[in-house]
């Protein structure tokens, strides 16, 4: 494993995102579930249920890059959309490849400079750093206030 | 000066409990980072270069976003700032708009004009919401209703919303989850505030824990035009997307002792253009550009380092006043070290002018913060101020002119301190010190000066 991803998991495990097999994934997928356009999420596009991400109970959704420092999955607005998706169900499952890991935030800007340039292409850049959570009422924290209240993480076999 | 109420005893408890636990959490974090003294310097001088240049890389800004398709707006006051969102809101005909938590918004009582103008402003922030609900002012900067109790917060919600009581935090975040989860749905106009703005790329950065931040600018509502509007102070930008990452780094570890805020979102203009529709989005966007006497802050080179602020809170956590008095007593929507520099800065009234007073001014609050600012250094320029402009009593002018007269005098100072003794015995000084006083006596004067016992010893 190389230290980007030891990182990378050992942050997720911190903000209480597990990381699981493929296979484990099965297990999750109940109720109506979305599964996005993105290409590493082909191996589930057969178990959607449901067509629109605001009513979905399961969302299986790819992203644009991991960033090891803090555990954040990086989501460009398009061409696939991202945001409805990985926001309005209670559980979000990331599908992502071990090649999108980077150090850090600036490495993302990097990458995706000619989508950030004034004028370009991209509406909007999201780094999603655990579940939605809050800590609002006596310090308790609680999740899921307004975006999912789990989320799972999973490797692209292929390494995405 | 009026003296500052203090909290009851049990709250002032529950307090200090909360906000000592962010403060560990904080430590934490901070523990991490050996380096993290370099960081603090990286980040005041972020600050310091846009602050120095603050007009160009507002126009930079500027013209990135134009290129981006937001549309800039400059407001002069916060009655400016308000009538630009309405007028906003009335071109797009609607009569509510989703709100994420937003210190400027309270700066400028959005609310309040909005409300006045018929249309319903909905805080989707937990603690907003609450706080709305009960109709109390945020308390603090990052935690709106840190002093209130489950209980509290159970009866509000189930008093304002008719819902039956509970005082489980994870049943009554259920419940305003719901609630604003319909506001979501329906939602066209979305309203925010801004940590950063970045003028290389006109992004527009927000950051939320929660998600509101996500959904009120992705506004999920397939029916209709959606618009969101970002209203933020003139000083929030920054020169360039590592300058912010920088930053947001700064603010995720001081203020939740988080590696990063949750929802870290770049907002870089409307719902996608050229590669495909985007099913969610807004149409347009806006950001309205606050001045509101922030220029004024930047032409005193003593007050211009509180425009670093990145709005954590961790001055308000670990500061000893506020701990007895919490937010409320501040009567103000900026409170805390930082807020008592900001309120006397931009509102020249006697209850702002008196903030910089009620400080020990031991410090901790600059030594806490990300971007170190110097907090009380600039707390006692303002009482200088404030003092010069005539802000303070008639009766402590009075007695420092007294106090200066004897001091210049020695004859006068022996003479004086020997009449002190025959006209301020203990119940006396006691009443002149009230409401302090109240609970513990104040020394006697000793029988004899200081001189008097010099010369007997010679
Ligand atoms: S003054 Fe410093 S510590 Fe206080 S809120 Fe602002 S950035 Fe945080």
């Amino acid at each position: 494993m190389s230290e980007l991803r030891r990182q990378f998991e050992e942050r997720l495990g911190q903000l209480g995102v597990p990381v699981v097999l493929p296979a484990e994934l099965e297990a999750m997928l109940t109720g109506k579930v979305f599964v996005s356009e993105h290409a590493v999420c082909k191996p589930w596009a057969a178990r959607a249920t449901c067509a629109d991400p605001r009513e979905a109970d399961v969302t299986v959704t790819g992203c644009d890059a991991l960033v090891a420092e803090t555990g954040s999955v990086a989501l460009l607005s398009a061409p696939v959309e991202t945001r409805l998706s990985t926001l309005m169900a209670p559980l979000n499952v990331v599908v992502g490849g071990e090649r999108q890991l980077v150090a850090d935030m600036e490495l993302v800007f990097e990458q995706f400079a000619g989508r950030l340039r004034p004028g370009a292409a991209a509406a909007c850049l999201t780094f999603v750093t655990g579940p939605s959570r809050t800590t609002d009422i006596e310090k308790t924290l609680i999740f899921g206030v307004h975006g999912p209240k789990k989320l799972v993480f999973v490797f692209a076999e292929d390494g995405g | 000066m009026m003296p500052m109420p203090v909290l009851e005893e049990k709250r002032r408890a529950a307090l200090a409990r909360a906000l000592g636990q962010t403060l560990q959490k904080r430590a934490q974090a901070v523990a991490e980072m050996p380096e993290w003294e370099a960081m603090r310097q990286r980040a005041h001088d972020i600050r310091a270069g846009a602050m120095d240049r603050l007009f160009e890389h507002l126009d930079a800004f500027e013209r990135a976003a134009a290129a981006n398709g937001i549309r800039v707006h400059h407001a002069a006051t916060a009655e400016d700032a308000c009538q630009c969102v309405i007028q906003i809101a009335r071109r797009l005909g609607v009569t509510r708009a989703v709100k994420s938590k937003s210190m400027v918004t309270e700066e400028i009582h959005l609310n309040h004009a909005m409300e006045a103008a018929g249309i319903r402003p909905i805080e989707t922030d937990l603690g907003e919401f609450i706080a709305q609900l009960k109709g109390d002012p945020p308390f603090h900067l990052t935690a709106p209703v840190v002093h209130l109790t489950r209980d509290e917060v159970g009866k509000v919600l189930a008093v304002k919303l008719g819902v039956p009581f509970t005082n489980d935090p994870a049943k009554l975040t259920m419940i305003a989850r719901e609630v604003l989860r319909r506001e979501f749905l329906d939602a066209r106009l979305g309203i925010s505030g801004a940590n950063f703005l970045v003028a290389e790329t006109g992004s527009i950065v927000l950051v939320t824990n929660e998600g509101n931040g996500r959904m009120v600018t992705t506004l999920p509502n397939p029916q209709g035009p959606r618009v969101n509007v970002a209203i933020t102070g003139i000083e929030k930008v920054v020169p360039t997307l590592r300058d912010a990452a920088h930053l947001l780094r700064m603010l995720a570890r001081s203020s939740a002792g988080a590696r990063l805020t949750a929802y870290t979102t770049f907002i870089q203009g409307p719902r996608a253009r050229s590669s495909g529709e985007e099913p969610s989005g807004p149409d347009e966007v806006h950001v309205v550009l606050v001045d509101n006497g922030r220029r004024g802050m930047l032409r005193d080179a003593r007050l211009r380092e509180a425009l670093f602020c990145i709005r954590c809170g961790a001055c308000s956590n670990i500061c000893p006043v506020y701990h007895r008095a919490g937010g409320h007593a501040y009567q103000s929507v900026y409170n805390g070290p930082i807020g008592a520099v900001w309120s006397a800065a931009l509102w020249d009234t006697e209850q702002a002018a008196a903030l910089p007073f009620a400080s020990s001014l031991c410090g901790a609050c600059a030594d806490v913060c990300p971007v170190k600012i110097d907090i009380h250094h600039a707390m006692l320029w303002q009482r200088n101020l404030a003092t010069l402009r005539g802000r303070v009593p008639a009766w402590q002018r009075w007695a420092w002119r007294l106090w200066r007269m004897g001091m210049e005098r020695a004859a006068l100072y022996r003479a004086g301190s020997r009449l002190a003794r025959v006209l301020l015995p203990q119940v006396v000084l006691n009443r002149l010190a009230r409401p302090w006083t109240s609970k513990r006596d104040l020394p006697p004067l000793a029988a004899k000066t200081f001189h008097e016992l010099w010369k007997e010893e010679a």
